[in-house]
């Protein structure tokens, strides 16, 4: 569960995966592709796509910051 | 319980009813001073323990003014040690960057300070103490520390048509959250309704203004508006349903559904000196009271909405209807709904009551 002010969001293990990964060292492609071996032999374009659209979700709700 | 046995998710721990501010629309009980005999910290310091075992993830730390008290550190300490997620909901007065540098320390994850409006004069006024500016400050502080920031301003007639000044000022404090909380009409906010209740349209235009601010902070500061349900056409799920996610904590130990539950009249609340948290949550008539949907009258109890707005808040029934089963006068349903009708009516009029100042001396029970 990702804990916030008053909330609290109950990730599945995927997503849970992603943002564990997000301490500041990766990239977001560093963290797509350790995704994408995770998930083996999905598809890599379709994990992208899914790991984009998450970490989007999450910077809207100002939970994850993508520094540039 | 009908409905099987919830699990409670927050802790509202209010460590103290004493603050050096006087609002006008303080949420703590009108007889605040007689509640007396503070829990110690080892106490406290159980009931974290009991809350987490019970499931609970979300600690908020408040009051009164939190930061009254010297023991604070070693609770933050302890709720951290919990893995607790913790939030200090205060007035910033009185605090220092030592204080804070501590808490952050200790492991304190969010911190929540309110002003009362965007300028001093106005704020000050509400607030009953020269203390804008220094708030300010430790708004800025918490910033300079790393620790996140919420911005609370609660909103009624006077501050309403400045949201766009409030916007402005949480942004230049760079606050990661900005709660624009519309006063919620018990305690000092009921006996100030007068002077505080605003009429629809600036309602109207404030809500419109958060929800651009929202669209355009998106990543950057979360704007929160929380509904004003006097102009609402249901109610609020009020604490997410009695006895559902949330367990309360009088500074004097009595465990209560929500912060003004001790207000109704015929309930006994349990003490967490004289029984655990566990029992009291699974097995007090309190909490029983109106968990579920049992006790609802007409109409909510064939109503679709039932399940997602729980009747609404059981305090405002009581205290607007005189019976605490009553549904919420604010559903545009409920029989007693004239109350909110009559009060809406009212704010288009000119002349508004004095200020009635939180104060030990004109506390009586409600």
């Amino acid at each position: 569960m990702l804990l916030y002010p008053e909330r609290g969001l109950v990730l599945n293990a995927t997503a849970a995966e992603v943002v564990k990964l997000c301490t500041g060292e990766h990239t977001v492609a560093a963290i797509v592709e350790r995704l994408a071996e995770l998930y083996a032999p999905q598809p890599a374009d379709a994990i992208e796509r899914e790991v984009l659209a998450f970490l989007h979700a999450m910077v809207e709700r100002g939970l994850i910051r993508i520094e540039p | 319980m009908s409905d099987g046995a919830p699990r409670p998710y927050t802790l509202v721990a209010e460590l103290t009813y004493r603050c050096p501010l006087r609002c006008v629309y303080c949420s703590n009980p009108l007889d605040y001073a007689s509640h007396r005999d503070e829990l110690g910290t080892a106490d406290w310091l159980r009931v974290f323990r009991e809350a987490e075992a019970l499931g609970v993830v979300q600690l908020n730390l408040t009051g009164g003014e939190p930061l009254v008290r010297d023991d604070l550190e070693a609770l933050v300490e302890a709720a951290r040690g919990l893995d607790l997620y913790t939030n200090l909901i205060t007035s910033g007065i009185p605090c220092t960057r030592e204080r804070l540098a501590g808490l952050l320390a200790r492991g304190l994850d969010n911190v929540q300070v309110s002003v009362q409006d965007v300028r001093a004069p106005e704020s000050d006024r509400i607030a009953g103490l020269r203390s804008f500016e220094r708030k300010l400050e430790v708004a800025r502080l918490v910033k300079e520390l790393g620790l996140a920031l919420t911005l609370n301003v609660v909103l009624h007639r006077e501050n309403l048509d400045r949201v766009p000044e409030i916007i402005a000022l949480a942004e230049s404090l760079q606050a990661d959250r900005l709660e624009l909380a519309n006063t919620q009409y018990l305690g000092w906010a009921l006996v100030n309704r007068r002077a505080l209740l605003p009429t629809r349209e600036q309602l109207d235009r404030a809500r419109e203004v958060a929800r651009a601010a929202r669209q355009r902070l998106l990543g950057r500061m979360e704007v929160l508006f929380v509904i004003p349900d006097y102009y609402a056409e249901f109610p609020k799920s009020c604490m997410d349903g009695w006895g559902r996610r949330f367990i309360v904590i009088s500074p004097d130990g009595l465990a209560l559904p929500c912060h003004a539950a001790h207000t109704l009249p015929g309930l006994t609340f349990d003490r967490v000196q004289d029984r655990s948290l566990d029992e009291i949550w699974h097995h007090s008539e309190a909490f029983n009271a109106y968990r579920g949907q049992a006790w609802m009258p007409e109409p909510c109890r064939s109503c679709d909405k039932r399940a997602t707005d729980f009747g609404g808040c059981r305090c405002q029934a009581y205290h607007l209807t005189g019976s605490a089963a009553a549904t919420d006068p604010v559903c545009s349903l409920a029989p007693d709904h004239g109350l909110i009708e009559a009060a809406r009516r009212d704010a288009l009029t000119p002349g508004r009551g004095e200020l009635e100042y939180r104060s030990a001396r004109s506390s009586a029970p409600a």
